[in-house]
């Protein structure tokens, strides 16, 4: 077979001249192919690295949260709560968690306060790790100070506060907090309008009691138990909402699922139109293609030779716009932080985000993304194509 | 011409190689460390939104329109999020 006339210098030279010849035509088509596939990888390549990113999280994710409802919207929860949860056989954690959003104006830009129990060991243990050994020891000695995510950092300076903020606290009281530190831009990804506060300064600026508490979160090591603590725990209050890590895994694993609803309608949409456009664009060209069709065959080039030659073509023209498009979509994401369509995922309507997406690339993902762009490609040019090499070779000349 | 479609192969070669050259070289465990280090002192996983006031910070809540709670909202998210 290698030794066919079809994998011969010359065949590869005329091949070269022939590409060339027709540089325009190619040029443009690989200009609307990258456009089209830069922005289909980069919002793959944005929604694969958010759903890497927080399945690290899980981890880190409590086995349950048991949140307080009232008229269907959740409210505070009381601290006694805790107490029945503790002797359920199986449950070896419970903390309460204390958050909620702080609103720099009514319907403006807003916060993520935090409230971190630092005698808690585990939560301590992390923060030093984070932070360093000295840095948490100052951090705790230094009175009220606050660690405050990338964007919180980006507002408060374009606002003139560069080593403090006050606080209006539901009381009607100011409360100075310094800024101890940012948190690390590695973690924009959750991190970003956070503030993290000593729990019961949290508490004052969020307006909540001491015997208030957001929800409270614990763990079940046994995987086995979880049904049976979910039931139990469903059974102490009538106005209690038990959220499961399992629940959140779910979420997490069709987060921006590209085989879902609106993703594939879209993706279809743009698929059938890009080839629609191709076909038209290649059939238009249909006199003078006919000609030098016929003239091939009419030297003695079988039908195969002809559609070797367009094949070649056809796909020298995908690989050089799915390289560059893919390419560029990767230096978009993981190197420029995806500016304009990070947004679309993660929302622009508070703090700007400014995320160090992880590369991850799912080879799955993209041969698929090749296939199903390629083959209809390849198809809508060698069909008019072969509707011409297999004419008679003194009708196409004509 | 043979000579141009190699050049383009080798600029092509190039940016297929920087691309891995980058992705290979690209720390993922110093950032997952980080990421799950703080997630286990807030006990916050939810990814940071960008929301207006009317919108969830969090995934997976519902978002509710203060003005008119009773009325079925459509989340600029369900639009984006599969389920």
């Amino acid at each position: 077979m290698l030794n066919s006339p079809r994998f011969g210098k010359p065949f590869f030279h005329f091949f070269t001249l022939e590409f060339f010849k027709e540089k325009r035509k190619h040029a443009g088509v690989i200009a609307i192919s990258v456009v089209i596939l830069f922005l289909l990888s980069s919002v793959l390549f944005i929604s694969s690295s958010i759903r890497y990113s927080l399945t690290q999280t899980l981890e880190q994710e409590p086995d349950f949260i048991i949140q307080r409802l009232q008229g269907g919207h959740r409210i505070n929860a009381p601290t006694h709560w805790m107490n029945p949860l503790i002797d359920i056989p199986g449950v070896t954690k419970v903390s309460p968690r204390i958050y909620g959003r702080y609103f720099v104006k009514p319907k403006g830009i807003s916060f993520l306060i935090i409230g971190v129990d630092f005698l808690d060991e585990q939560s301590h243990r992390a923060l030093e790790t984070l932070l360093g050994d000295n840095e948490l020891k100052n951090f705790l000695r230094g009175g009220d100070q606050m660690l405050i995510g990338n964007g919180v950092s980006q507002y408060l300076n374009e606002n003139f506060y560069e080593d403090h903020y006050k606080f209006l606290t539901p009381q009607g009281k100011f409360r100075t907090i310094k800024i101890f530190k940012h948190l690390p831009q590695e973690t924009n990804l959750i991190s970003n309008d956070m503030v993290i506060l000593p729990i019961e300064l949290a508490r004052i600026v969020l307006g909540m009691h001491e015997n208030e508490v957001t929800d409270i979160s614990l763990n079940v090591p046994n995987e086995d138990e979880w049904d049976t603590v979910s039931n139990r725990i469903s059974a102490l209050h009538y106005d209690v909402r038990v959220t499961t890590k399992q629940d959140i895994a779910k979420a997490y694993k069709n987060l921006y699922n590209y085989k879902g609803g609106i993703f594939l309608m879209l993706f279809l949409v743009v698929i059938v139109t890009f080839v629609l456009i191709l076909y038209q664009r290649y059939a238009m060209v249909f006199s003078d293609q006919k000609r030098s069709i016929g003239l091939l065959r009419a030297l003695g080039w079988s039908i195969q030779d002809v559609l070797w030659l367009k094949f070649l073509e056809a796909i020298t023209v995908v690989s050089t716009a799915f390289i560059v498009g893919t390419s560029l979509g990767y230096i978009y994401v993981f190197g420029l932080g995806a500016p304009l369509l990070s947004g679309i995922f993660l929302g622009d309507n508070n703090l700007n985000n400014a995320v160090s997406f992880v590369p991850i690339l799912e080879l799955g993902t993209l041969s698929t993304i090749f296939l199903i762009y390629a083959i209809p490609f390849i198809a809508a040019i060698l069909i008019p194509v072969w509707k011409i090499a297999v004419t008679d070779p003194k009708e196409a000349m004509l | 011409m043979t000579r141009s479609l190699l050049i383009i192969v080798c600029l092509l070669g190039l940016l297929v190689s920087a691309v891995g050259v980058h992705y290979l070289s690209f720390d993922r465990e110093r950032v997952k460390k980080k990421i799950s280090l703080l997630s286990k002192t807030t006990q916050i996983t939810s990814p940071s939104f960008s929301s207006a006031y009317y919108e969830p910070r969090f995934l997976k809540i519902k978002a509710v329109n203060p003005a008119y709670p009773e009325m079925l909202s459509l989340d600029r998210k369900d639009a984006v999020y599969a389920k």
